[in-house]
């Protein structure tokens, strides 16, 4: 670009945004740069969204003349569903349940691994990441294969023992284990890793003068360690709540939601009726805005908090 | 240490053996790990398949992921560089627009965006699979957050040496990103790679864009008494994140301690 | 540097290029001008599909008909959604199966056309009653059955059962206290501790439908409402029975209290001996035959399903389930659609039906009068055994056609049914368990009813006035 061509551009600009020039110098480049993402995410996110909106407030079927408009009908019926209610329920013990559990494990593996620097350490923190490769649907594959009734490993035990065989989709409560474990399972690496990052970036000086005040380990942990780490726990809890309270693939395939609806969550709900064909979809719809607005609810509080914070760093 | 690592491989461990056992020894007791018979039964009936082919879904499905990181890296980092570096008019707007698009569950658009794919004539073509999912709130969040803890002076000298603010981006901010770059991209690809129900909508005549995840449950439903079948097939599909991760791992436990600054 | 970003960028380029190509490539010898039909299919099993797509294969190499074939085969489990997806952004295939069961839900959303005018009278007139019965609402056929089949079927391994000293000559007559002798004896033969149970029964995912046929047998005809849906039946003592039955089995061990494979493929389990009576479909003799051979076939007795009283007679015990062919509501081209349909199942002298109940082992029914007739007139015992083909014809001779209400209130019969099971397993008395259940499910199933406006609704009766 020539001196000339770049004047004029420049002075295009300063007519455009007057005195702010200056701060919006490179305002165009800018629109460029976010333009792709901004299409794509109103074209395939915000446009699909609005939609389902706007159908959630008829009692829409694809193949009938005219689309009835019904108000606020279809989310009265689905907030009448006793499953659906049900599944909230679930979600919400799953959710707990989770959370509590895989921060305990993953902030204390995280302190077994910060101790652990030698060679060993490093391939330790190569392989609890692997299960993060692994999807759902193989997790929940190769769980069903070891929780088998007939003749899977921890039958095979309990039977050779002569104890009872646990019937995973007869009992509530194994039931519910049967979902969360390889949930677990799952993300145990990943937070751990996270986890681990966070230790490591508690500045080693502080722990040094604490112990020097003569702090014991329960002290260092209140007065050093959690406060340091708030982000990576609220991050964490973030993600583990949303993935808690969206759970699909793994009681999809370990239990269908059963028995009788003990761990049915609300996304296993809707996918199961989308496909009921006898009511319409909105009331589906109607549904899964809910599990939106509900989800984003409990999120947005949290990360909005969380972002606050960062930038105030 | 060495007990957290067995809980974890264990699972993958134990079912490995299994893939060549056949249909009446998987579950047979008591126990044991290594079959007494070793049978390939279970990948003659996955290649097997006169409608489906094994390799060709496996070569499709990475292909579409990998397509998919590159390009979901760089509309994904070209927006966080933007929001993290340059100043523009609306700026706030735009940053909460995309970040509130992060807690729509999928579930909630499914239907809808079946439909606007369909007006736009991507229906049965590769392009569904890849270009819907690409932009992702979470991702330029992920992004920013990084290219805020860059140091300002590397651009600074950059500037002085006459380069643009894209130039800077390209030239200079996607090279000192390889570890976010790998753990984001890994995550994407997770997510190309063991997409179901998007493809089995949108893909209805294009045999040989059968996604892997597809094919897994078809044999899931179509073998539902031969638990080796489908093992077998799942267990050989992890191959390829597996051996990509082998290749990238060194920088993903680096990445992870910059995904927690989030 | 600079070098490297070159090279990317171009081979983006030629990635994008190369993928835009596959994309679009053609593939199908299509013959110039002809109408395309698109035929959307359940994914079963192999020996079906395979039937099938040499059926239409053969139909697409008639080049001069002016009709091509693009088939798909879907499982199960997804086809509900892609076939949704497709009908929303009117993308549908121009025919489909659908299952007896919810073709009037697809009659209600008018999503299928009705067949009247696009088939030949002809076609209707040599359906057998039983099946016109399936297809017709409003005095209108809005499918063409494809296949019918009793949707349950007891099949027990005679060389197991021996070995337990279980006399099987009169299975046929069995009662439920039958049923529960015979198992008693099995346990100590097939034990549990490896791996083996008695018998596999109803499992809970597909009990909705696959025990319509015994609810009918206890009682008397009607299932989960009256015939003319104006009052619940679930908590009359008939189903009482019914959780009895199951209670009795789950208690005892004669049944796991879980099992990886489904009701469809039991029968799997009969073959390779991990248990010795199983409930299925009549399809279980397909299966048998294809993926067994007759050596399996010899030691295996079909018979009935036991009743609460047993005996010779015993009346309905399956419902006649299966597939039919409908045509989109919004098929382009409905009369290519109906030529064929009438290839596929219709016509009068299409020979795929043939075909394919021969490729069945005559495991299904025939839905129509003159193919029928041609297998009777035929030595078909190089096919399936003829003993089996009596028991099977039998049975569906007496099967109900599956209900044809809301499916949520089978699911709430299977909630009772799963809780008095496991109750059961915890040692809770059938009593105590119902008591405790069955008002809740009463409710749901009330609520089901007025949410659906079904009371007096049955869209059967309709026809019969008519």
């Amino acid at each position: 670009m020539s001196a000339k061509e770049r004047a004029t551009k420049t002075s295009f600009r300063k007519k455009l945004f007057g005195k702010r020039f200056f701060r919006y110098r490179y305002a165009f480049t800018g629109y460029a740069m976010i333009a792709p993402a901004f299409i794509l995410l109103t074209v395939f996110v915000v446009v699909p969204l609005g939609m389902a909106v706007y159908r959630s407030f008829f009692d829409y079927r694809a193949y009938a003349a005219v689309q009835e408009f019904v108000g606020l009908k279809n989310y009265l019926t689905i907030l009448r569903t006793t499953s659906f209610v049900n599944s909230f329920k679930n979600a919400l013990l799953f959710a707990a349940v989770i959370v509590v559990v895989q921060l305990l494990l993953s902030f204390t593996f995280a302190h077994v691994l910060k101790r652990c620097n030698t060679v060993y350490g490093r391939i330790v923190r190569t392989v609890i990441y692997v299960p993060f490769l692994i999807s759902g649907i193989t997790a929940s594959i190769v769980f069903l294969f070891m929780t088998n009734y007939g003749g899977g490993l921890i039958n095979g035990i309990l039977l050779y023992f002569d104890a009872d065989p646990i019937a995973i989709i007869m009992d509530k409560n194994w039931a519910r284990i049967a979902v969360i474990v390889p949930t677990l399972w799952l993300g145990f690496g990943y937070n751990s890793l996270v986890m681990y990052a966070g230790l490591l970036n508690i500045p080693k000086d502080y722990y040094e003068a604490a112990t020097l005040d003569g702090a014991g380990w329960w002290r260092k942990l209140i007065k050093i360690t959690l406060p340091g780490m708030t982000n990576y726990f609220l991050l964490t809890i973030v993600g583990l709540l949303t993935g808690a309270l969206t759970m699909f693939d793994i009681p999809f395939l370990m239990t269908g939601g059963g028995p009788l609806e003990s761990t049915l969550t609300p996304v296993l709900y809707l996918f199961n009726n989308y496909r009921n064909v006898l009511q319409t979809s909105s009331i589906t719809l109607a549904g899964a805005i809910l599990v939106m607005l509900i989800v984003g609810a409990l999120n947005a509080g949290v990360f909005f908090g969380v972002q606050s914070k960062v930038s105030d760093d | 240490m060495t007990v957290v690592v067995v809980i974890v491989l264990f699972p993958i461990l134990w079912a490995m053996p299994a893939m060549f056992k056949n249909r009446s020894e998987i579950f047979e007791l008591p126990l044991h790990w290594l079959p007494h018979e070793w049978s390939t039964d279970n990948f003659k009936t996955i290649f097997g398949m006169d409608d489906y082919n094994y390799f060709l879904s496996i070569g499709s499905t990475t292909l579409v992921a990998v397509v998919s990181v590159v390009l979901s890296l760089i509309v994904n980092m070209m927006a966080a560089y933007a929001f993290a570096r340059i100043e523009f008019p609306g700026k706030k707007f735009f940053w909460m627009y995309m970040l509130s698009t992060m807690f729509i569950p999928g579930i909630t658009i499914l239907l809808t965006s079946v439909r606007v794919v369909t007006a736009l004539g991507m229906l049965d073509t590769i392009w569904v699979l890849i270009v819907p999912g690409l932009a992702s709130g979470y991702n330029v969040f992920f992004f920013r957050q990084y290219f805020f803890g860059v140091p300002k002076y590397m651009e600074e000298a950059a500037m002085i040496d006459g380069l643009s603010k894209g130039g800077i981006f390209f030239r200079i901010f996607t090279r000192i990103s390889t570890a976010p770059m790998v753990i984001c991209g890994m995550s994407v690809f997770m997510g190309y790679y063991n997409s179901f129900l998007w493809p089995v909508m949108t893909i209805t005549k294009n045999t040989e864009l059968y996604q892997i995840m597809q094919l897994i449950r078809t044999l899931n439903s179509r073998y539902t008494g031969q638990y080796g079948v489908v093992l077998a097939a799942t267990l050989m599909s992890l191959t390829v994140p597996f051996g990509l991760y082998c290749f990238f791992q060194k920088y993903i436990v680096q990445g992870i301690s910059i995904a927690g600054v989030k | 540097m600079k070098r490297a970003g070159k090279r990317l960028t171009l081979f983006l380029v030629a990635v994008v290029l190369a993928m835009t190509a596959w994309g679009c490539g053609a593939k199908d010898d299509i013959e110039p001008g002809a109408t395309v039909v698109t035929v959307w299919l359940r994914d079963f099993e192999d020996w079906s599909n395979g039937v099938l797509k040499g059926v239409m294969d053969d139909f697409n190499k008639d080049k001069t008909d002016g009709l091509h074939i693009v088939y798909r085969f879907i499982t199960d489990d997804s086809f509900g959604d892609a076939l949704a997806a497709a009908q929303d952004n009117n993308a549908a295939p121009d025919i489909y199966q659908v299952s007896y069961t919810n073709l009037y839900s697809e009659v209600r959303n008018q999503t299928v056309l009705p067949l009247n005018e696009l088939l030949p009278e002809s076609a209707f007139a040599d359906l057998k009653d039983s099946a016109k019965e399936l297809v017709m609402y409003d005095n209108k056929y809005y499918a063409y059955p494809q296949l019918t089949e009793p949707s349950a079927v007891m099949y027990y391994r005679k060389d197991l059962l021996t070995a337990a000293g279980v006399d099987y000559s009169n299975a046929e007559a069995w009662s439920f206290d039958d049923l529960y002798a015979a198992c008693a004896k099995l346990k100590t033969t097939m034990p549990k501790r490896q791996g083996k149970y008695p018998m596999l029964g109803f499992d809970f995912g597909q009990a909705g439908w696959a025990t319509q046929g015994l609810q009918a047998n206890l009682t008397g005809g009607d299932v989960c409402l009256t015939e003319d849906w104006t009052e619940i039946i679930v908590n009359t003592q008939p189903y009482k029975e019914l959780a009895t039955f199951f209670a009795e089995l789950y208690k005892n061990e004669y049944v796991p209290a879980a099992w990886s494979t489904g009701y469809n493929d039991q029968i799997i389990d009969l073959c390779d001996g991990k248990a010795a009576i199983v409930y299925t479909g009549s399809w279980g003799i397909a299966e048998i035959l294809e993926s067994y051979g007759w050596d399996m076939a010899e030691k295996i007795g079909v018979a009935t399903i036991p009743t609460l009283t047993g005996g010779k007679e015993k009346g309905t015990t399956a419902t006649s389930g299966g597939w039919s062919f409908v045509i989109d509501g919004k098929s382009a081209h409905p009369e290519a659609a109906a030529k064929v349909i009438e290839y596929m199942a219709a016509g009068e002298d299409t020979t795929a039906p043939e075909t394919y109940f021969r490729a069945a082992h005559y495991s299904k029914s025939i839905p129509r009068k003159s193919i029928q007739e041609k297998v009777n007139a035929a030595d078909i015992s190089s096919a399936c055994p003829p003993e089996w083909l009596r028991v099977i014809s039998d049975i569906a001779d007496k099967a109900i056609p599956e209900s044809i209400y809301t499916f949520d209130i089978n699911t709430q019969v299977v909630g009772l049914l799963q809780g008095i099971a496991i109750d059961a397993l915890d040692d809770i008395g059938v009593e105590t368990s119902w008591n405790n259940r069955i008002n809740g499910v009463i409710a749901e199933i009330e609520k089901i009813m007025k949410n659906n406006q079904l009371a007096g609704n049955n869209p059967r009766l309709n026809n019969r006035v008519a």
